[in-house]
């Protein structure tokens, strides 16, 4: 042992540096510590602190409780002023850290990466833990300039610059000593000197701001990250105001209208869109400008005011045009056919979406691919064609998944509840609104969830849970009222309307369907203003007020007099009054818009019925019935033409349409079809019997 | 018990500081390594051998100001601050959100209104730290049971509580019963005002006496062997410039006396 004191001497004799001095004093120390606590010890200089868990982590073996001891015991090793922890006194780490990284950079961030991971699993909402991860990710390489500007804008915005302070800390140490990335070297001088000036704390924020509004659809929340760049942009904003600098003023400006068009604020939104604008106008920025536009169109949709949402994206092509933004003239060729969805015109719709597929598709634009799929659905949708509306949403759903974007998610699987409500698919409809519902919660997005809200209503109504109806509709039609979109205020009083009918309360139907059709007219929606007189004529169909009922479609074909819509109601109309040929005729009117094409085949089987063809009939609904297995009406009237027809599937038929039936008026009414069966088919025993079997299922489940 | 080697005037003056009105506040600088850590730790023993409670915050732990209120708080208990308890009461205002995170707190005093430090503003941040620090004033004052405040790696500690101490040290000559230490890399200055006539400053350098490490030595049974410990110990001393880490660092590498019997 004294060759080693000797030998010690000596070296120290010829030691130049302080630098080699101290290397030999940790040298010595080190030699003199079993192999398995040296290691122990160049471990624990990783972390800041440690404690024996997150040793035995970054160990290949855990360490013995003994040689924890030891460790513990060295002179250069204190206990940690938090929890139990243990740390490497400073000096000694520094110098411990400085050989290991000179000696074997990728052992040293390969331990860091362990440690990172360790820290990560922990508690996050714990400072010592969220600093530890974030100094570790840092030293293992990731790139996480990121995350720490997130962390930085989110601790000063909820007052909490000290935690920013200690991280800084912690990291300016490793910057000192040149072991961290270029990257997070400035990420960690710009917030370090981020009060030193105002226009670099002002820029420093609005990036940031920027980041955390654009991540946020990708990130876990992100009603979170909208408010941290809310308060980051206004931040930014007054300290632009008070430097005079127009420009960040306005790009503030511009951004905190985004921030409240996704926070549903549409009225806040205008005001910060046009004063931003006009900011850029003065600029001569016409790329923002157009930018502007382009945002209040969007705006304007949201309030469902489709006239202006037009005339806006009109400007912001012009200018898009002007500058030859081609990606920005495609958005708004897109939006544009939006705007024709929005006013029934389908056609025009699918042609501007699909030209404008075209170049997304051509340029590899993801998010413009999905939103174009996602608005071909709804041209689908619009025209009833529920399969290949079903596809298209689901195709722009994953398109949506992929890169993230919650709300086209959101979106997309809100649609798809309305799909298979169309479809009377109510179960697979509802698992839709309930899902869409909690994403459209999860980021905030009002209008959707109001939606949402209101899908369930209907799902509600169809299965004649009426006490749960009320309470959806008035509850998504006050939101409607407070983010001020007056469509979907609409089509809440409309369903309204339709929960007095099936109340029984008639007078206040009507009502509520002309307030409807008033608003629609406001925001001249004439198709859904016509809408609502076709429904008005519903209510007085199944009154058996057939005209009325025929008055009512007047009216609406009056307003809106293509014909997309109404003929194949009044069909109906007409096959109750049995005026066949009359509904023919409408039934042939209706199939040239190439709509609801499925109804259509119905209703030529249900006269056919009537006429004594139960074959053809039976052919005819068989085949609608496909395409609509989850109607319980389709199933129904196709039991009684495979009755007609003296068919024995008649009565498992019937069975399944019970099954999918949730009104009673519905049985009453066939019953009341049955009848009729009798009267031209003559009386049999099947009828008898099915007459049997309808009713003890009234009986059974319709007691109260 | 903390073996120290030296560092005898610094201790004498901290005996000083619990015993006379003259001094309250001790500064002690010194660079990484030099035994400040290890010199707290004895003033803190000495102080509880004297019946003297202290409070110690090492700020490499990340320490905030709710956690010096809410140990001070605790300290003293709520009948020693009453303006304080009043303060908090008031500051129960449901439209301020009082956030705190990760934080050492423990005891009645968590949530402190300190935590209700305005946003951004640092002028009006500075306001309410010189309001918080005038109700406490009027509590200390009157304190009756001595209190010794520790602070230890200052140059790591925080804006805020960095603000609340300089307040706190500038109303020093207020306060009879309370002494503070501060120690660290950094340390605070007083260039005027009443403070700087209350404290003493100490720079540490190290311990450069062969004399003064041989009761370590001897503390920790290490022995050079062959060599003659008191050789060995000046030529360290002289080569490490009596710095305490390195020169504890090559005596806990010596073997102890058992290993070489």
């Amino acid at each position: 042992m004294s060759d080693r004191v000797v030998a010690l001497m000596q070296v120290l004799q010829t030691a130049q540096t302080d630098e080699a001095r101290q290397w030999i004093a940790m040298q010595f120390n080190l030699d003199s510590l079993s192999p398995e606590v040296r290691e122990v010890v160049w471990v624990a200089a990783i972390p800041e602190w440690f404690d024996k868990t997150l040793l035995d982590t970054l160990l290949e073996q855990p360490i013995s409780e003994a040689d924890f001891d030891k460790l513990t015991s060295l002179s250069y090793v204190e206990p940690f002023p938090l929890n139990s922890f243990f740390n490497v006194h400073e000096s000694t780490r520094e110098l411990l850290l400085a050989k290991l990284y000179q000696d074997d950079p990728q052992r040293y961030r390969e331990l860091n990466f362990q440690a990172a991971k360790y820290c990560e699993q922990k508690n996050q909402d714990e400072l010592h833990w969220k600093i530890a991860t974030l100094y570790h990710q840092a030293l293992a390489g990731f790139v996480i300039n990121y995350k720490i500007n997130n962390q930085a804008v989110d601790w000063i915005t909820h007052s909490q610059r000290c935690n920013l302070e200690a991280l800084i800390f912690s990291l300016s140490e490793e910057i000192k000593a040149n072991r961290i990335n270029d990257d997070i070297k400035a990420e960690t001088y710009i917030w370090k000197n981020w009060e030193a000036t105002s226009y670099a704390q002002a820029n420093t924020l609005l990036r940031l701001a920027d980041y955390s509004s654009s991540c946020s659809s990708s990130e876990e929340q992100e009603s979170e990250s909208l408010q941290v760049a809310h308060d980051a942009y206004q931040l930014a904003l007054s300290r632009f105001e008070k430097i005079k600098d127009k420009r960040g003023v306005a790009n503030c400006t511009f951004r905190l209208g985004d921030v409240y068009l996704k926070q549903s604020k549409l009225d806040e939104s205008q005001k910060r869109y046009e004063q931003a604008q006009l900011l850029f106008r003065q600029l001569d920025d016409k790329l923002s400008e157009a930018h502007c536009f382009h945002s209040l169109g969007e705006m304007f949709s949201a309030k469902s005011q489709l006239d202006e949402a037009q005339k806006q994206y009109k400007k912001a092509l012009k200018l898009f045009r002007d500058i030859e933004d081609r990606l920005g003239e495609e958005n708004c060729v897109q939006d544009l056919g939006n705007i024709s969805l929005g006013l029934s015109d389908f056609e025009k719709a699918e042609n501007k979406n699909q030209e404008a597929l075209s170049y997304f598709q051509g340029v590899g634009y993801r998010r413009g691919i999905a939103s174009c799929t996602a608005s071909l659905g709804d041209v689908s949708l619009g025209l009833s064609q529920l399969v290949k509306a079903e596809t298209q949403y689901e195709e722009a759903l994953s398109l949506y998944k992929s890169i993230g974007h919650k709300r086209g998610e959101t979106y997309c699987t809100k649609r798809l509840g309305d799909v298979y409500l169309q479809l009377f698919d109510l179960e697979k409809a509802q698992e839709k609104y309930e899902s869409a519902l909690r994403l459209s919660q999860h980021v905030e997005d009002r209008v959707s969830e109001a939606y949402c809200i209101q899908g369930l209503g209907d799902i509600y109504l169809q299965r004649s849970e009426l006490d749960k109806v009320s309470e959806q509709y008035k509850k998504a039609q006050d939101m409607f009222r407070k983010i001020g979109d007056r469509r979907g205020e609409a089509k809440c009083t409309k369903n309204l309307g339709k929960l007095f009918s099936e109340l029984g309360d008639i007078e206040n139907a009507i009502s509520h369907m002309k307030k409807a059709a008033n608003i629609y007219r406001d925001i001249r929606l004439v198709v859904n203003q016509a809408g609502c007189f076709n429904s008005i004529a519903k209510i007085y169909h199944s009154q058996k007020r057939y005209d009325d009922a025929l008055a009512a479609y007047q009216q609406a074909i009056e307003i809106c007099p293509e014909g997309k819509y109404w003929y194949h109601k009044r069909a109906h109309t007409y096959i109750a009054m049995e005026q066949y040929d009359l509904a023919l005729q409408d039934i042939e009117r209706a199939e040239k818009t190439g709509m609801y094409l499925e109804y259509l085949q119905a209703f030529r089987g249900e006269i056919a019925l009537w006429q004594h063809q139960p074959q053809t009939a039976v052919d005819l609904l068989q085949s609608a019935t496909q395409q609509r297995p989850k109607d319980g009406g389709f199933q129904r009237t196709l039991a009684l033409a495979l009755l007609a027809n003296g068919n024995a599937e008649a009565f498992a038929t019937m069975e399944t349409g019970l099954k999918l039936t949730y009104r009673k008026k519905d049985i009453e009414r066939t019953l009341e079809e049955l009848d009729k069966l009798e009267r031209i088919y003559g009386e049999r025993a099947e009828f008898a019997q099915m007459r049997e079997v309808l009713t003890n299922y009234l009986n059974q489940n319709f007691q109260h | 018990m903390t073996m120290l080697a030296n560092y005898r005037k610094e201790r004498e003056a901290f005996e000083k500081l619990l015993d006379c009105d003259s001094c309250r506040v001790l500064l002690l600088c010194g660079k990484s390594g030099m035994g400040k850590t290890t010199l707290l730790d004895t003033f803190k023993e000495l102080s509880e051998a004297k019946g003297v409670c202290c409070v110690l915050f090492d700020c490499k732990g990340t320490v905030v100001l709710d956690e010096v209120f809410g140990r001070i708080s605790n300290f003293l208990g709520q009948n020693n601050l009453p303006n304080l308890t009043k303060s908090r009461s008031a500051s129960e205002n449901p439209t301020i959100n009082i956030s705190v995170t990760g934080n050492f707190l423990c005891g009645m005093w968590n949530n402190l209104l300190i935590t209700v430090l305005p946003k951004y503003n640092p002028v009006k941040r500075q306001a309410h730290c010189v309001q918080l620090m005038d109700v406490l004033t009027e509590d200390l004052k009157n304190l009756e049971r001595p209190l010794l405040v520790l602070f230890d790696t200052y140059e790591k500690m925080n804006s805020d509580v960095k603000l609340w101490t300089e307040l706190f040290l500038a109303r020093i000559c207020l306060f009879p019963q309370v002494r503070v230490v501060i120690a660290g890399q950094q340390i605070p200055k007083f260039d005027k005002g009443g403070v700087k006539k209350f404290a003493q400053h100490f720079e540490l350098t190290g311990v450069s006496s062969a004399e003064d490490w041989l009761p370590y030595l001897q503390f920790k049974q290490r022995t050079t062997g062959n060599l003659d410990n008191q050789e060995f110990l000046k030529v360290i001393c002289s080569s490490y410039q009596g710095h305490p880490k390195d020169i504890a660092k090559l005596i806990d590498g010596l073997s102890t006396m058992g290993e070489l019997a």
